[in-house]
């Protein structure tokens, strides 16, 4: 435990013109391909134009429906998915079209725990091993003994015991396999954690003790964290921020009791209306969901919104509203924050 | 050289499978009882290991030696395949041939197997235009039917066992690719490639650590699979003059 503590860099001196993390109309564009010669018909726009800034020691979550682009965008930042457009800047660096070997220092400082607990750890790798990579590709293994002590200290980190190290990742179930892996993201002792429903699959219990570990080690080390989750009341656990997404888009992006307290945006207001609410009393004043939630393949004009939307307008169904600073908070809708 | 155009089913993801008995007798046990068929081949396979590995401690006669006095015997006693046409013991070439033909396809196939899974795996790890590129080279390359090129090359080179290997590993290496890179393209989608990627490893250490591991089942089909097909071409090839030089014996030469 002692050992994670000494990181030279873990925290980045931030000021406000250098965020941690900088992304910038951010756009992930997926080609359709249909018929015999694979020709390209159309594009899921499964990323369109997002913006935002984390800084160091903050929690920034991003919340949205299923298929809204989370991961996609988890991905284009991480640079394992090529944006189609905008850019990304990490502690003040452009890193949008850095080549590998650029990149390989910052990857050291911004890890990414994965979705999916099943294939995310290689099955033909012992635990300790998963766990030791990142040192060993950064030549950080040290002396055989000191990186075993180091890797047991990981896994206990976690709450796994450090004899499992040598097992192999399928006699885990799917919440030890997620500790895992953020055992493995925690190992360069890095500034930024990209968490992708990193605590999902955990029970209840488990789940309180990984987000205290996180927030602990975030007021030690001065982590900060990309927090994608469904789990409304992990968000608000866990966020100084929350930023809203839906199809593709930001609607509404605020500090976490501005965005809990008082969503403005109707589907801000929907969401946390769908949320179960633990007094029954209290139920919310929000206007429930309707309708399906559309095609990212096809999606409706204007603010994609719009279809469901109970307050829609006609300028809704053409104009596309921009994310706009109103108040305490950055919001796209005209209706609301008109321009 | 036939190729199976599905092969992103070959690799099946999971725990190397524990003996249910333990010891080498409890296996052999098993094997019996649950594959027959596969015990009587086994068992064929591992008498002709046997005799070709010491072939020359069993060989009753030199494999040069001739006798002219008794040419072109039937099977006795004393020559249990009888004696060739300068008086030669058939047994003993026999036996030494299995020895000649078993090195040639043992390391035809494993030359045949690096390149395979060298042009394999780069191919289908980085995907993209490189990918292309190779595919359209492998595809000229298939195009050649082999016998003729074997040919061609020896007929230049002479004969030898050098050649045969050379020429027989290219051919079913660069083949062969295909299936390997199948197998890398199914890999490469798992999110551990990609975590891989995320920690800042290079592609050689994500192909060496990662994907071959994975792919290790189709490797080894590759590999073995080879291994009767070279021994067929091999005393083919011999046969008609083309294969290993002259007064060395090989099951086709002979
Ligand atoms: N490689 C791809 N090719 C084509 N479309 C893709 C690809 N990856 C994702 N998509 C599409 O992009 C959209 C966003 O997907 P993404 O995985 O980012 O959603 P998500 O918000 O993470 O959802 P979930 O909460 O279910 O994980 C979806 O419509 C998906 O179908
Ligand atoms: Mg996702």
């Amino acid at each position: 435990m002692t050992e994670i503590i000494s990181n030279p860099n873990a925290v980045t001196p931030a000021t406000e013109t250098h965020p941690l993390l900088r992304v910038e109309n951010l756009a992930v564009h997926f080609p359709i391909r249909a018929g015999p010669l694979a020709t390209v018909s159309g594009h899921v726009k499964a990323v369109d134009g997002v913006s935002f800034d984390l800084h160091a020691g903050e929690t920034l979550s991003i919340v949205g429906e299923s298929g809204c682009g989370k991961t996609t965008c988890a991905m284009a930042i991480a640079r394992l998915q090529t944006p189609t457009d905008g850019r990304i800047s990490f502690a003040g660096q452009d890193i949008t079209d850095l080549e590998s070997r650029r990149l390989r220092p910052v990857r050291r400082r911004m890890q990414i725990v994965f979705q999916d607990p099943f294939s995310s750890l290689n099955p033909r790798m012992k635990v300790s091993d998963i766990v030791a990579e990142p040192l060993v590709v950064h030549g950080l293994a040290g002396e055989p003994d000191v990186l075993r002590r180091r890797v047991g200290d990981l896994l206990a980190l976690v709450g796994l015991s450090p004899e499992m190290g040598r097992r192999y990742p399928h006699q885990f179930s799917g919440g030890q396999r997620q500790r895992i892996s953020i055992a493995r993201a925690l190992a360069l002792e890095p500034d930024l954690i990209i968490c992708d429903e990193a605590v999902s699959a955990l029970d209840v219990s488990i789940q309180a003790q990984i987000l205290n570990l996180l927030m602990d080690l975030q007021q030690r080390l001065g982590l900060a964290y990309l927090f994608i989750s469904h789990d409304l009341s992990v968000v608000r656990h866990i966020s100084h921020k929350v930023a809203v997404m839906y199809l593709g888009r930001i609607v509404e992006l605020a500090d976490r009791d501005a965005l809990f307290n008082d969503p403005q945006h109707p589907y801000t207001q929907a969401l946390l209306a769908a949320a179960p609410v633990p007094d029954p009393d209290r139920a919310s004043p929000y206007l429930p969901l309707k309708g399906e939630a559309p095609n990212a393949r096809n999606p409706p004009s204007g603010c994609p919104f719009h279809p469901r939307c109970p307050h829609a307008i006609s300028q809704c169904s053409t104009d596309v509203p921009a994310l706009r600073q109103v108040g305490n908070r950055s919001i796209a809708c005209p209706v609301v924050a008109p321009a | 050289m036939t190729v199976s155009p599905t092969t992103t089913n070959l690799v099946q993801p999971g725990p190397p499978r524990a003996a249910p008995n333990a010891g080498l007798a409890g296996f052999l046990r098993e094997l019996v009882r649950r594959k027959p068929l596969g015990a009587i081949g086994g068992a064929v396979f591992l008498i002709f290991v046997f005799f070709g590995v010491f072939a020359d401690l069993l060989a009753p006669y030199g494999i040069n030696e001739t006798n002219l006095r008794a040419r072109l015997e039937g099977p006795s006693l004393s020559h249990l395949f009888g004696t060739d046409h300068i008086g030669r013991d058939v047994f003993s070439r026999v036996l030494k041939g299995a020895q000649v033909s078993m090195i040639v396809a043992v390391v035809t196939s494993a030359f045949a197997t690096v390149v395979s899974v060298a042009i394999g795996a780069i191919a289908g790890y980085f995907g993209g235009r490189l990918d292309s590129v190779i595919q359209r080279f492998v595809d000229a390359w298939m195009t050649f039917p082999d016998l003729v090129l074997l040919i061609v090359v020896i007929s230049v080179l002479g004969p030898g066992a050098t050649q045969i290997i050379v020429i027989l590993g290219l051919l079913y290496g660069i083949g062969g690719s295909r299936i390997v890179r199948g197998a890398v393209l199914s890999v490469r989608e798992n999110t551990y490639t990609r975590a891989a990627q995320s920690i800042g490893a290079g592609w050689g250490h994500i192909i060496w650590r990662h994907i071959l591991p994975n792919i290790a089942p189709v490797v080894i089909v590759v590999f073995t699979t080879r291994i009767s097909a070279v021994i067929l071409v091999e005393a083919g090839l011999s046969f008609l003059g083309l294969g290993i030089a002259a007064p060395a014996p090989t099951w086709g030469g002979m």
